[in-house]
């Protein structure tokens, strides 16, 4: 080999070196490609399930599915709910795609917040944004997203802040799971940060109950053919609930007998008794603890 | 396709692994280079293939028509050119001509254009004017064409710099595709110095100002601060110069590995010390194109000082417009026309100075007259431009230029790269021998991975849109 092109070797062996050293002191930054890998394998991976889970980031991060396979073993369960997830009928045809009805007991389970049954959330933008990514982005992502997160780009200030190791002031822990559950923690908690989001959302559209009867008519189609479905409200802070009642005009009493009427079952919630970090999220232990809730629930009557 | 892709990454791999097996092989050589070029701009949108196509073959059969039938040649050039000014026109500025049509006579024009040619096809500038200069120089004698379709269509569409350039012209690049290039091992180093110092300059440098003129500039409201705006201007001036030579680099390296030489596109512009040098050094294969096939034909300054500056005028303004469909465009030729105007009369500044500070004050004041001309380049309106050279000029406001940590340390790099060679020191680092290899090897490996950590958010070309 003559020298020039030894030297390109040398040079890529040397810059090996280097990544491989930069690599693994400089930060990683999962929010970035673990979270387009979790969204991009959410949408397009073509795995099928006899229990899957609807609904909005307070379901995505507040329901398990590790846990409720714990208690009802013979589900193989999906988070495929969606940040600002509606509950309409372009979600309702998506997860029908990933039911397996070819298994004798199916389960559908419906996170019924104020927003999923909103006109805010009616153009499930986050689901139709992720399905309609180029080919080649999906791939990247789903593909390479995990070794993506290896070579993380960094600022300045971020090496500043760990050569000085200064501590973030704040810090949103989010681990993404294949099965569609975002296991969170944040730090520090305040339970009003959601409020204002919720207000404002609520100031332009409050509950559609024309969506609740378009639900209703969708579980009734459900039950017909056999699929149970379930349907809980996702807790939340004691005032964004009062603020969900009231601003967001939501009537859990009228909601929870239409659904049953319909042929779901209502799984009742005490929403004190889950803590959460910014008034609507549940941290990663309290959303352990209200799966494994549901699931008992859901085992209670099937 | 972009460059900074992984997708480009494959297509480059597959790309050069099957090209080493070219050897001698010319026809095969070319057929694999027309593939490849037609696969990495259908990437983008395959309809629009088409067009290249087209013009290329109206073009080419031109050509053949100019030398073989010389009596009707002038007519043979003129449906060549009126080809790719129509395609260009129809597909760039139908939308701006029709826009302005309405508002000066307010019809609807405009709602009557198919939206599918109001999408600019990428690099349709670039590959439009390669494209007229084979014809032009066949007419003119100084070229003889090719009969060889697919020699013709390898130089029209090569994916180095099909979208970006630099514009090569066929004189140049016609002679090197039939002949067999053998890649040198100075080649294959002086490529991969180019790829690196390209992506360097793309990835690290214009990818990291970018946050900082899009803070600045797509905001509604003009931020009150003098010494903001000009640190959004300089950041914008850097950004452009590093997105567009990081892109020329890149395509000359990828030449150099197929064996084939461009141009230089860019020569350290900012380090002028007149705007005359500035052109010089600035989007070199776009200024002398325009020099050679708009400037001269028109008279040059042949015909009388007055007439050199009418043609000048011309010369800019077309340039100007050429850059994007918008007044502000047209405007930022213009401006640049006026001052390389006022330059001439005065002969200040000059490239030659013997004095040092008046060489500063020379650099001093064209790095004012064209941080000013990219003010309207970047602006979304003239009157945005006028507001924002409104609070430059006014001297007041907070004592931040709004770069932050994170964008000065970026800045920091490449201003001390323009001082290095503008002083000279670049020069004077010189390390011979062994060590002198080894550091330009750790050099560029710590180039690599400083492209791989540091990259800012990955985003398309400036020049892809013009």
């Amino acid at each position: 080999m003559d020298k020039l092109k030894q030297n390109i070797w040398i040079t890529f062996l040397m810059a090996i070196i280097f990544i491989v050293i930069l690599g693994s002191v400089l930060p990683k930054n999962p929010d970035k490609y673990l979270k387009d890998r979790f969204w991009a394998y959410k949408v397009h991976h073509k795995k099928s399930y006899n229990f899957i889970i609807l609904g909005d980031s307070r379901t995505y991060r507040g329901v398990s599915p590790y846990d409720i396979e714990q208690v009802l073993p013979e589900f193989r369960v999906f988070n495929f709910a969606f940040s600002n997830g509606g509950l309409n009928p372009a979600i309702y045809k998506a997860a029908e795609t990933r039911l397996d009805i070819k298994t004798d007991s199916t389960i559908i389970l419906l996170g019924v917040s104020a927003l999923t049954i909103n006109n805010l959330s009616l153009p499930n933008e986050q689901y139709i944004q992720e399905l309609t990514r180029a080919k080649e982005e999906v791939m990247e992502r789903m593909y390479l997203g995990t070794y993506l997160n290896y070579f993380s780009s960094v600022t300045p200030t971020k090496v500043r802040d760990l050569i000085e190791d200064k501590k973030p002031l704040s810090n949103y822990i989010s681990i993404y799971h294949d099965n569609g559950w975002v296991e969170s923690e944040k730090f520090p908690q305040d339970t009003m940060e959601a409020m204002p989001f919720y207000v404002k959302d609520f100031e332009l559209h409050t509950t559609n109950y024309q969506l609740v009867d378009q639900l209703c008519e969708q579980i009734n189609q459900w039950t017909l053919r056999g699929i149970k479905v379930f349907a809980f409200r996702p807790p939340a802070s004691e005032p964004l609930i009062s603020l969900e009642d009231s601003a967001g005009n939501y009537n859990e009493a009228l909601i929870k007998q239409k659904v049953e009427k319909a042929g779901a079952h209502w799984i009742d919630i005490n929403p004190t008794l889950y803590k959460t970090y910014d008034g609507s999220h549940l941290y990663k232990s309290q959303a352990r603890k209200f799966s494994k809730h549901i699931a008992n629930e859901i085992k209670n009557s099937l | 396709m972009l460059f900074n892709s992984i997708v480009f990454l494959l297509f480059a791999t597959l790309f050069f692994s099957i090209w080493q097996f070219t050897k001698s092989n010319i026809t095969f050589k070319l057929v694999l280079l027309t593939i490849a070029s037609f696969v990495f701009y259908g990437w983008w949108d395959w309809r629009f293939l088409f067009l290249i196509i087209l013009t290329g073959l109206i073009d080419y059969l031109a050509a053949i028509a100019i030398a073989q039938i010389p009596k009707y040649k002038k007519a043979f050039l003129i449906s060549s050119l009126l080809a790719n000014i129509g395609v260009l026109s129809l597909f760039k500025y139908s939308g701006f001509i029709s826009e302005n049509i309405d508002q000066l006579l307010g019809t609807s024009l405009n709602n009557q254009i198919n939206d599918f040619f109001l999408i600019t096809p990428v690099g349709i500038s670039f590959y439009t004017f390669q494209s007229m200069s084979y014809t032009i120089d066949v007419y003119k004698g100084k070229l003889k064409p090719t009969k060889n379709i697919i020699q013709f269509f390898a130089y029209l569409s090569m994916f180095p710099q099909l979208v970006a350039g630099p514009i090569i012209r066929a004189k140049d690049m016609l002679p090197q595709l039939i002949g067999h290039r053998k890649v040198t091992k100075e080649d294959t180093w002086e490529g991969f110095r180019f790829i690196v110092k390209g992506y360097f300059k793309k990835m690290v440098i214009a990818d990291n100002l970018a946050p900082i003129v899009v803070t600045a500039f797509n905001n509604t409201m003009v931020a009150d601060s003098s010494l903001f705006w000009w640190g959004a201007v300089i950041a914008f001036a850097f950004q452009i110069y590093c997105d567009f030579a990081g892109y020329s680099d890149i395509a000359r390296g990828l030449a150099r590995w197929m064996g084939y030489d461009f141009p230089d596109n860019f020569n350290h512009p900012y380090i002028s010390t007149s705007l005359r040098e500035f052109w010089g050094r600035w989007h070199i294969s776009l200024s002398t194109w325009f020099r050679d096939y708009v400037y001269i034909p028109l008279g040059g300054n042949k015909k009388g000082k007055l007439r050199g500056h009418i043609n000048m005028w011309i010369t800019m303004v077309v340039s100007g417009l050429w850059h994007g469909a918008a007044w502000t465009y047209v405007m930022w030729g213009a401006l640049h026309a006026m001052f390389l105007s006022i330059e001439r009369v005065l002969r200040f500044p000059t490239e030659k100075f013997s004095n040092q500070f008046l060489r500063f004050c020379g650099w001093l004041l064209v790095i004012v007259q064209v941080l000013v001309a990219w003010v309207f380049f970047r602006a979304n309106s003239i009157e945005h431009a006028f507001e924002i050279l409104k609070v430059m000029f006014s001297f007041k406001g907070s004592l931040s230029l709004g770069w932050g940590f994170d964008g000065s340390i970026f800045m920091l790099l490449i201003i001390l790269r323009e001082i290095m060679i503008y002083m000279g020191i670049d020069k004077r680092i010189n390390i011979k021998g062994t060590k002198g290899v080894f550091a330009e090897m750790i050099f560029y490996a710590l180039l690599i991975a400083i492209i791989i950590f540091f990259r800012g958010n990955g985003s398309e070309f400036i020049y892809f849109q013009f």
